[in-house]
């Protein structure tokens, strides 16, 4: 299965969480990225949030799931919003600031 | 700086793990900042160790060394890692919730709610207690 398909698959497995966005990001062979923005979060822990991304992730891809690091972001759209303000004069160690830093990521 | 011995690694990490559980014991707002880099010490130092204890040289100077996602992969002989011993033994859930962007980054916050840094310092001291009773034994 190539990454095209993986991120097709990714971004419809949250479905259930009536996301805002999910964006899957392929970081190295061995680490995948996923942000998912939904306002289904709201009132839950990060903690919370965290361990039911991995739970959908292993459930319905198991493959997945088995072989790759899965780093979860996972914000309301509120939160995804003030977070962006706060950062997007900020630069990274490349020295791109979080705007430039996204679309790398897109 | 010389690489030190995994035991003395393990033991270092254990002295963290337990400030952090200190910390969190007293159920103070301001104590808690200081029991999640405490607990990140720990998960640091016992990846740190797991590398030692199996002939691997682990980073010790500048952002690498602290990089947990970077030390949960370094590899150590032969071609091993923490990451792919997780994969093999089916326990990636532990990494993949410990190890996440918000859980990663609250320690340089300040002021998050109480709540949310206790179930994020429960989370790494789950990745924590996987590591030294099943790598560090």
């Amino acid at each position: 299965m190539d990454k095209r398909q993986l991120t097709d698959m990714i971004t419809e497995v949250f479905n259930s969480l009536t996301p805002i966005r999910v964006s899957p990001f392929f970081r190295d062979e061995e680490t995948i990225e996923i942000s998912v923005i939904s306002n289904q979060f709201k009132g839950m822990t990060f903690s919370a949030r965290f361990k039911q991304l991995d739970k959908i992730v292993s459930e319905q891809l198991p493959d997945l799931h088995g072989n790759y690091l899965i780093i979860f972001e996972a914000f309301t759209k509120e939160e995804a919003e003030a977070i962006s303000k706060d950062q997007q004069d900020k630069k990274n160690q490349k020295g791109s600031t979080y705007k430039e830093s996204a679309k790398e990521l897109e | 700086m010389a690489q030190e011995s995994w035991k003395d690694l393990k033991d270092r990490s254990a002295a963290y793990c337990k400030g952090a559980e200190h910390f969190l014991n007293t159920n103070d707002d301001d104590l808690i900042q200081n029991a999640l880099e405490q607990i990140h010490l720990a998960v640091e130092l016992a990846m740190k160790s797991v590398i030692a204890k199996y002939g691997g040289q682990y980073p010790d100077r500048g952002f690498d060394g602290h990089d947990l996602l970077k030390l949960i992969k370094h590899r150590y002989p032969p071609q091993r890692s923490i990451y792919t011993t997780m994969k093999a033994r089916k326990e990636l859930s532990k990494a993949n919730i410990s190890l996440s962007k918000w859980t990663m980054d609250c320690r340089y916050k300040k002021k998050l709610d109480y709540a949310n840094m206790k179930a994020s310092l429960n989370d790494y001291k789950e990745l924590y207690l996987w590591i030294r009773d099943n790598l560090l034994t």
